[in-house]
């Protein structure tokens, strides 16, 4: 019985392994779309505002003295629930000195998930003169990446408990003909009747046959201990 | 009439087991994937409906600032390449329509006409208010379902790859179940029919056929308290005889936990040598490649010196322990310099691991056909391990972050000490000691690249082979895929497209078993089909023709690598008949090895000046001129030469 337990325990981890893998793979699949599309959000008005600003500097007039870029900053924030903040900061790397910059009130959202994305800003010439940068709301997406993850789990474990009930009758089934070898090898070693016919494809028996047909047998008792 | 024989009851039995087992899971497997495409969709189609609602109010607020500049709505001028940039930029969405309170509109369609048509379409509005215009957008509601249809080849992936690793776990416990008590008992029926009994059971015989064990067991009991009396002191040999597929379980794991790394190192040593350049980023990325080609190859050329020395268990232990501490240590690599360290030392362990287990397997088998039986086992070993560890480390990449990946490479290598510690030994066949070994190699070797033909096999079939995996498949394809911003799990599933086809191709072929000539023309065909794959990059920079390129490729290889070593032996054989057919393959180890380490040298030296497509492509050039070279093998031979 033990070892029956045995085989049916490993081939229904197999299984449940393949279900996993599976599993883990999709929500990450999931999560890679799902962040996209979060972010795509983000890169609609952020484009937007990046071409205007390319504009204002196209017309002639620096990133510095442009007080019209503030308001800018500001309205694309009020427009946008999703932003944190906006920043425009000078030169081609990220850690430049801010020029202008707009910022939500600081409440709950300080120690928030954020997304973190960067423009560049470039000048008529081709010039990179600044780096947009805007850091929007992760925790919607979190939030809906924790439906999916528990969503994905309860259907990993219904799927294990159906393929453990479908299994088990079946290999149940299946392991009590080993069973049925085993006995009758056992039978023909120690020298009780045994249906040869019933027996007459299985590798084992006829091992244990042939051995006993060379007289060669074990001669021990059924009880165990040697004759 | 059909005289096939009736299969075994335990044959029928095993083969419904498998069968019963594929259904299941392969079914659920099925439906745990439609399931969650459903529920992935329902989530995400509102945050694309969300995304649409942005983008209407952003075309509103641009069009809007064009208003109050004064244009009137009708003669906005640009709308139409306005309408068509915003389609450009946001590919869900079908249409996008802006109209005014008067009942004029601009209408934009993905297509590029105006009209308006109903069809599967999930509208986004915004009505016209006042002075500013309405906007409606029309988002395709097959959008989310195009995107997650993907995850369906990920599943085909995946499944194929659980059930690889299965079938590796599976045929352990069935070693340790099934085949294992029966070879014992098998052992000790023979043992009673020809009276030698004395033999001991060294371990506890575990599954179902350990009843019979037992039972005949019962009758050595006398028997060995006799020996015990008559050969007292006398170490007695175990009924268990080590058998070849002993070792599978062990070398998979060791060659798994090394397959682990190969979808992200390349990205990992690009991150460490931007932020710490030793040279120029792609020279610093080719570094470790090279060294290990480097590593592995010396390592060996003299591993069997070393495993002689230490004995197959100690030899093995050493290589888990230089293994492991290579790969762990790469977690905590912080220079290139560090990392070609940490991959020679890792290079070392593989190169004496696999030898141990090849030397294990031909020391189990007592005749050709056991050596060959256990030549394929150590070959699918290798194969699963392949197959499986590329996207099984990215899924663990993912998970728990590239350093976290590479230790738990390192746990793995140590895991399969654990399995390959509890194996009974074969005992060394006794050969006569060959003091000279090391110079009849090197003059072998020197003699065998006198003949023209041999070099022709050697480096336009053998070693262009591994200058494309090594240059393309080791270096580039995970660099580019990520530059086609995929993720680190569809990083590690592409790399299927090289291993499953090779695994196939090589299946097919030796079921095939072409003739000597057949085999020279599949090599040379082979040679060429290796490199053409790339030149789809020269026209499509994308990464299906990158897949392309791949999948060509490992035709090209299953075509090329069982072939061209037949071709070469019996080249060798024919033109330098007395030189030892060890020494030839050797000899087609080492140029294996030099065209790994040309091919990341070859990237490296390119890169400056071509991009990552450009240098596919070239290598795919340099591929096929080398595979031109086999014309030369149209020129007579040399005669045989007189053995001296």
């Amino acid at each position: 019985m033990s070892y029956k337990i045995k085989i049916i325990s490993l081939a229904v981890a197999v299984v449940f392994f393949l279900l996993g893998l599976l599993s883990v793979l999709q929500f990450f699949r999931f999560q890679h779309l799902l962040f996209e599309v979060t972010r795509s959000r983000v890169e609609v008005p952020a484009e937007a505002l990046k071409r205007d600003v390319e504009r204002t500097l196209a017309t002639g007039l620096s990133l510095q003295t442009n007080a019209q870029l503030q308001t800018m900053l500001n309205q694309v924030l009020e427009t946008n629930p999703i932003l944190f903040s906006i920043q425009l900061t000078e030169g081609s790397s990220v850690k430049g000195k801010v020029v202008w910059s707009s910022a939500r009130q600081p409440d709950g959202s300080m120690n928030a998930p954020v997304f973190v994305q960067r423009w560049p800003i470039v000048d008529p010439i081709g010039a990179t003169v600044a780096q947009l940068t805007v850091v929007s709301d992760k925790s919607g997406a979190l939030g809906i990446m924790a439906k999916a993850r528990h969503e994905v789990l309860t259907l990993w474990a219904g799927l294990c408990v159906i393929v453990l009930v479908l299994l088990l009758p079946i290999l149940f089934w299946l392991l009590k003909s080993l069973d049925i070898i085993i006995a009758s090898a056992r039978a023909r070693l120690l020298g009780q009747p045994v249906d040869d016919k019933a027996m007459q494809h299985s590798d084992v028996y006829q091992l244990a046959k042939r051995i006993q047909e060379d007289k060669a047998s074990v001669q021990v008792s059924p009880s165990g201990t040697s004759a | 009439m059909n005289n096939r024989p009736t299969p075994s009851i335990e044959r029928t039995l095993a083969r419904r087991t498998c069968a019963a087992l594929i259904i299941v899971g392969l079914g659920a497997a099925l439906a745990l994937t439609v399931m969650t495409l459903k529920s992935f969709e329902r989530i995400l189609l509102p945050q694309v409906a969300l995304k649409s609602s942005v983008v209407a109010s952003s075309v509103r607020a641009t069009v809007q600032s064009a208003i109050e500049l004064g244009i009137p709505f009708k003669s906005l001028v640009g709308m139409e390449d306005f309408l068509a940039d915003t389609l450009l930029d946001n590919e869900e969405i079908e249409f996008i329509q802006v109209k005014d309170l008067n009942g004029n509109a601009y209408t934009r369609h993905r297509d590029g006409s105006n009209q308006r048509r109903a069809n599967n379409q999930i509208l986004e509005e915004i009505p016209p208010d006042g002075t500013k215009p309405g906007v409606t957008i029309g988002v395709r509601a097959s959008y989310v379902e195009e995107k997650l249809q993907i995850m369906f080849g990920d599943a085909a992936v995946v499944s194929l790859v659980a059930i690889t690793a299965g079938i590796e776990i599976a045929l352990f416990f069935a070693l340790l179940w099934v085949f294992r008590p029966m070879n014992i008992w098998v052992a000790m029926l023979d043992g009673l029919k020809s009276g030698h009994t004395e033999r001991s059971l060294a371990q506890k015989v575990a599954g179902p056929f350990s009843v019979l064990v037992n039972l005949t067991q019962q009758r050595f009991v006398a028997l060995s308290a006799k020996v015990s009396q008559s050969k007292a002191g006398a170490a007695l040999k175990d009924w268990n005889e080590p058998q070849a597929r002993d070792v599978r379980l062990a070398l998979f794991l060791f060659v798994f936990a090394e397959e682990l790394l190969r979808s992200f190192l390349p990205i990992y040593v690009k991150e460490i040598a931007t932020a710490h350049k030793v040279l120029t980023v792609d020279i610093d990325i080719a570094l470790p490649i090279m060294a290990y080609m480097l590593f592995a190859g010396v390592a060996s050329f003299f591993g069997g010196g070393i495993i002689q020395r230490l004995g197959l268990r100690n030899a093995f232990k050493w290589s888990v322990v230089i293994s492991t501490i290579g790969l762990g240590g790469l977690a905590f690599a912080t220079t290139v310099f560090e990392v070609v360290g940490l991959r020679s030392l890792c290079a070392v362990g593989y190169a004496v691991a696999t030898a141990t287990c090849q030397i294990y397997i031909t020391r189990t088998s007592q005749s050709d056909t056991g050596s060959t039986r256990g030549l394929t086992s150590f070959v699918a070993a290798i194969t699963a391990a392949s197959i499986c560890g590329a996207p099984i480390g990215a899924v663990i990449a993912e998970l728990v972050g590239i350093p976290g990946a590479m230790m738990a490479g390192g746990a793995t290598a140590l895991c399969s000490w654990l399995l390959f510690r509890g194996l009974t030994m074969p005992e060394a066949q006794q050969h006569a000691p060959n003091p000279s070994g090391a110079k009849a190699t090197t003059r072998s070797f020197s003699e065998l690249l006198k003949s023209r033909r041999i070099w022709i096999i050697l480096l336009c079939n053998i070693a262009s082979g591994k200058l494309m995996l090594s240059g393309l498949l080791f270096f580039v394809t995970p660099i580019l895929l990520l530059q086609y911003r995929f993720t680190q799990t569809s990083i590690g599933q592409f790399f299927m497209f090289y291993y499953v086809t090779v695994a196939v191709g090589n299946v097919l072929i030796s079921r095939a078993n072409p003739s000597p000539k057949n085999k020279q023309t599949l090599m040379i065909i082979g040679a060429l089909l290796t490199g053409t794959g790339s030149l789809l990059m020269a026209w499509f920079d994308t990464p299906l023709a990158l897949a392309g390129a791949i999948t060509l490729m490992g035709i090209g290889q299953s075509l090329v690598l069982a072939p061209a070593v037949s071709v070469l032996l019996v080249t060798a054989q024919t033109e330098l008949p007395h030189i030892e057919p060890a020494h030839t393959l050797a000899l087609a180890r080492t140029f294996d090895r030099i065209g790994g380490i040309i091919g990341a040298a070859l990237v490296a030296v390119l890169s400056f000046r071509f991009d990552y497509q450009g240098i596919v492509v070239w290598l795919g050039i340099i591929v096929i001129l080398l595979a031109l070279g086999n014309l030369g093998l149209a020129l007579p031979g040399r005669r045989p030469k007189a053995n001296v």
